[in-house]
C-alpha cells in the first residue's frame, strides 16, 4: 500500500505527518526545532517541485510513504489520482491519499509563506518550525487513523 | 497509447482539441452551426462536472481522455508524471496535453459578462469565439492525432 500525504505546499505540514508515520518523530511528545530541520523536505522543497510527489520512506509494516503540495486544489490528488489510477488500470485500493491541511495553523501559512514564497527564510523557518511543534498534536492524531486504517486492512 | 488532454481553464477550449481527436466532435474546419456549438457547450458542462472523462478511442487505436481541474498546468503535468512512475507506467505509454492561455480576449469578457449577470451577451461572445477557435483546434488535433504534437508548453 501507498499512502501520499498532501498539503498545499508539500514542504511542512505533510513532511511532519509522513515523518510522525516512519517514526522519525517521537510519537508521545513535542518534537524540537532541530528534529524538524534535521528532516528531509522539511521547509526546502520549491515552486518546480509543486506536484512531484517524493518518496519518504518505507514504515514498519511495508507501505511506502510519499509526500505531495498541490497548492489550493486538493481535488487533483484526491479525485484526479483515482481517475488516472483507473484509466491505466492501476488497482485504486493499492494507495490512499491524506489531506494534511485541516491541521495546519495560522503561524504555519505564515511562515510558510515568508520561507517559500518571500524566500525570507531565516525569519520564516522558525515561524513555521514553531507553528509545526504546535500543531504536532493534531498531525499524529491524522497520522494515527491512517495507520488504524492500514491496519484494518486485509 | 494513452493521450491526456489537460485543461484548466473556465472554457476548457483544448478539451474541445481532445473532443476532435476521439471523433466526438467533427474535425471540419468550416465554421460551426448552432448545434454543434450547443454540443461544446454541452461537453464543457460534462466536463467540468467529471473531471477525468474518457472520450474514445481514436484510429490508431490510442485511448483518449479529458482531465479538468482548477489548478496549475505544471503542478498537474509533474503530478501525473511522478504518479505514474510510482507504478512503473513509461513515458512512452502515454502523452499529455497542456496549452496555456487557452482563452482568448473574448472568452475571458464572456466569463466576465457571465459573472455579471449578463448570461445573453456571455454566449454570443463565447460562440464568437468558438467559431474562431475551432479550425485551430481541428488543426491541433491533428498534429496530436498523428504524434507530432506534444502541445505541452509549461
Amino acid at each position: 500500500m501507498k499512502v501520499i500525504y498532501h498539503c498545499y505546499g508539500g514542504t511542512h505540514s505533510s513532511v511532519l505527518a509522513a515523518a510522525s508515520h516512519l517514526n522519525l518523530l517521537p510519537a508521545g511528545k513535542k518534537p524540537d526545532r532541530k528534529m524538524l530541520k534535521c528532516l528531509p523536505f522539511f521547509d526546502k522543497q520549491l515552486k518546480k517541485d509543486l506536484g512531484r510527489i517524493f518518496f519518504l520512506g518505507r514504515d514498519d509494516q511495508g507501505h511506502d510513504i510519499f509526500i505531495v503540495g498541490r497548492l489550493d486544489c486538493p481535488e487533483v490528488v484526491e479525485k484526479g489520482l483515482h481517475d488516472l489510477a483507473k484509466a491505466f488500470s492501476i488497482p485504486v485500493e493499492d494507495f490512499i491519499t491524506v489531506n494534511v491541511m485541516p491541521c495546519v495553523s495560522s503561524s504555519m501559512k505564515v511562515g510558510g509563506f515568508l520561507s517559500r514564497a518571500m524566500g525570507i527564510v531565516g525569519l520564516g523557518r522558525p515561524i513555521v518550525a514553531w507553528g509545526g511543534i504546535n500543531a504536532y498534536r493534531r498531525v499524529t492524531a491524522i497520522v494515527q487513523k491512517v495507520k488504524e486504517k492500514l491496519g484494518a486492512l486485509p | 497509447m494513452k493521450v491526456i488532454y489537460f485543461s484548466n481553464a473556465y472554457y476548457p477550449v483544448l478539451l474541445i482539441a481532445g473532443a476532435i481527436h476521439s471523433s466526438l466532435l467533427p474535425a471540419d474546419k468550416k465554421l460551426l452551426t448552432a448545434s454543434k456549438i450547443d454540443k461544446i457547450y454541452k461537453l464543457w458542462k460534462k466536463l467540468k462536472e467529471k473531471n477525468f472523462l474518457f472520450l474514445g478511442i481514436d484510429e490508431s487505436g490510442n485511448h483518449v481522455f479529458s482531465m479538468h481541474y482548477n489548478c496549475k498546468i505544471g503542478l498537474a503535468k509533474r503530478l501525473v508524471e511522478s504518479f505514474l512512475a510510482m507504478y512503473n507506467v513509461k513515458p512512452e505509454e502515454y502523452r499529455f496535453i497542456t496549452f496555456e492561455k487557452e482563452e482568448n480576449f473574448l472568452l475571458k469578457l464572456g466569463r466576465f459578462c457571465g459573472k455579471i449577470g449578463l448570461k445573453a451577451v456571455e454566449r454570443g461572445l463565447v460562440q464568437n469565439s468558438v467559431q474562431k477557435i475551432y479550425p485551430w483546434m481541428v488543426a491541433l488535433a491533428e498534429r496530436c492525432a498523428a504524434g507530432k504534437e506534444s502541445g505541452v508548453n509549461s
